[in-house]
């Protein structure tokens, strides 16, 4: 298990060139700064709430490079683990984060609808969206 | 046994079709239905059980339907379930084949979400305990479920639940539940399936998680609807690595008279050889009053994933009379 947490960290390092990955909301957004568990229950969808607004946590493909480097720094759970994870959620009701297919989607979703959390890589993020958590590389 | 076999493959077929990653669908994560939020997903599983002293029994023993949603502030659940709906004792005194199409209602709430509560109405799994949270066979570590699960206090609940999550208290929750009437399913079905025959429960539950820890604490009492009252009060705690998983749950039960169940709990560790593969040991002990029952018994499982949402378990019980050992073996599937 180790072994594969370490090999995707590197393949995730190596695709998304080592570049910094931010954790970002819309610059209207009232969250200035969130810690790295507390990102995670937001995408896990345990914590839906943040000063009583609703939060939509956004995902890229599962296939994305970025996303696996997210899941693996952040989560910090393997695939799999994630897999057991959603099925389990699905006996409960619930669903996985919503998911766009390409990193400019992720850019104009967080930009554009209120409440929506999701993550770039360093030179994607612009003045219209506001930087929660940078994941190092 | 023509008829399970048919059933088996029919399943069997169904499990194939499903397994088709056709675009937006996968397996074990339901399926959108329409453009409203609104998913559909299910699960079911064949068992066979071999008493050593008693009973040969083959069964379709769980099929069920979900219908569920989320919103921002309201999420949605039904479940219908058909239980048994072909069995066939193939040896012991009960020798006979019995078809079922009646349908149960396993679940059917509404929540409310607020930042800090969520407010359940209808009916819902117990949050007792672990293994009552995730009781369906598929995902549950095996066939068989744990004594304290089926005995110790009211599988569903019918009424609501207020879980309140203390801030800054990570993953930590307080639940209040509250029935003042008999089960959901008894409005539509005579029998009470798969539950208590009450028609009240009050219940308290903390859940605290600690890193790679977690307790629950349980206490509460239900009303039979012959009007016998019970309490129990449960404890339960979970500490998970990557591979292994160590498990327990314990509680007792008592009336006015004094204790109908003064100790049943078990302890399970579950280990991961390789992806898909886990080998189970169980123990469990227990003295049950009312039904005049004791036993300490252990359990040895191995279950086989192919992929995680399709099980084939096996399990062989090792109990205090060598008449009750068992072998269980099931194939289930969450779709």
């Amino acid at each position: 298990m180790m072994f594969r947490i370490t090999a995707l960290m590197l393949l995730g390092s190596i695709l998304v060139r080592a570049e910094n990955i931010a954790v970002v909301v819309g610059a209207k957004s009232p969250i200035e700064h969130l810690e790295r568990e507390q990102i995670r229950a937001i995408f896990l969808k345990k914590q839906r709430f943040f000063n009583g607004r609703a939060l939509k946590p956004i995902n890229l493909a599962p296939s994305s490079p970025l996303r696996k480097a997210f899941e693996v720094k952040v989560l910090q759970m393997s695939t799999e683990h994630l897999e057991r994870y959603w099925i389990r959620e699905h006996y409960h009701g619930h669903r996985p984060p919503y998911r766009v297919e390409s990193i400019p989607a992720m850019a104009e979703f967080v930009t554009k609808v209120p409440g929506a959390i999701g993550y770039l890589p360093e030179d994607k993020v612009t003045k219209k969206m506001k930087v929660l958590y940078w994941i190092v590389l | 046994m023509k008829r399970f076999i048919y059933l088996f493959l029919f399943f069997g077929t169904l499990l194939t079709l499903t397994h088709a990653d056709e675009d937006g669908y996968h397996l074990g994560h339901g399926i959108k239905v329409g453009n409203i939020p609104l998913y559909a997903g299910g699960y079911f599983s064949f068992e066979y059980e071999n008493v050593n002293d008693g009973k040969e029994e083959v069964k379709l023993d769980d099929f069920s339907l979900m219908l569920y949603g989320e919103t921002e502030r309201f999420d949605y659940m039904m479940e219908l379930e058909a239980n048994d709906i072909y069995s066939e004792v193939l040896r012991g005194p009960d020798k006979n084949e019995s078809v079922n199409f009646r349908l149960h209602i396993e679940r059917f709430y509404v929540d409310y979400k607020q930042e800090q509560y969520t407010l359940r109405a209808g009916k819902f799994n117990s949050f007792i305990g672990f293994w009552n949270r995730i009781p369906i066979n598929v995902l549950r570590d095996t066939t068989s479920n744990p004594e304290i699960v089926q005995y110790l206090f009211p599988h569903f609940t019918s009424g609501v639940n207020v879980a309140y999550h203390p801030e800054g208290w990570d993953e930590s929750v307080l639940n209040v539940m509250l029935q003042e009437t008999k089960d959901l399913d008894a409005y539509v079905n005579e029998a009470v399936y798969n539950n208590m025959d009450i028609n009240r429960h009050y219940g308290l539950g903390l859940e605290v998680t600690s890193g790679l820890s977690a307790y629950r604490f349980n206490a509460g009492t239900f009303r039979l609807r012959n009007g016998e009252v019970r309490y129990y009060a449960a404890a339960a705690f979970s500490y998970e690595e990557s591979r292994f998983t160590l498990q327990g749950e314990a509680g007792i039960q008592f009336d006015e008279d004094g204790l109908t169940i003064p100790y049943m709990g078990y302890v399970q560790g579950t280990y991961s050889i390789a992806d898909g593969h886990e080998a189970i040991a169980r123990i469990e002990s227990y003295e049950d009053r009312v039904r005049g029952k004791h036993d300490t018994f252990g359990v040895l499982g191995y279950t086989w994933r192919p992929i995680y949402p399709v099980a084939l378990k096996g399990e062989y019980q090792m109990h205090r009379q060598d008449g009750d050992n068992r072998f269980l073996f099931s194939v289930s599937m969450m779709f």
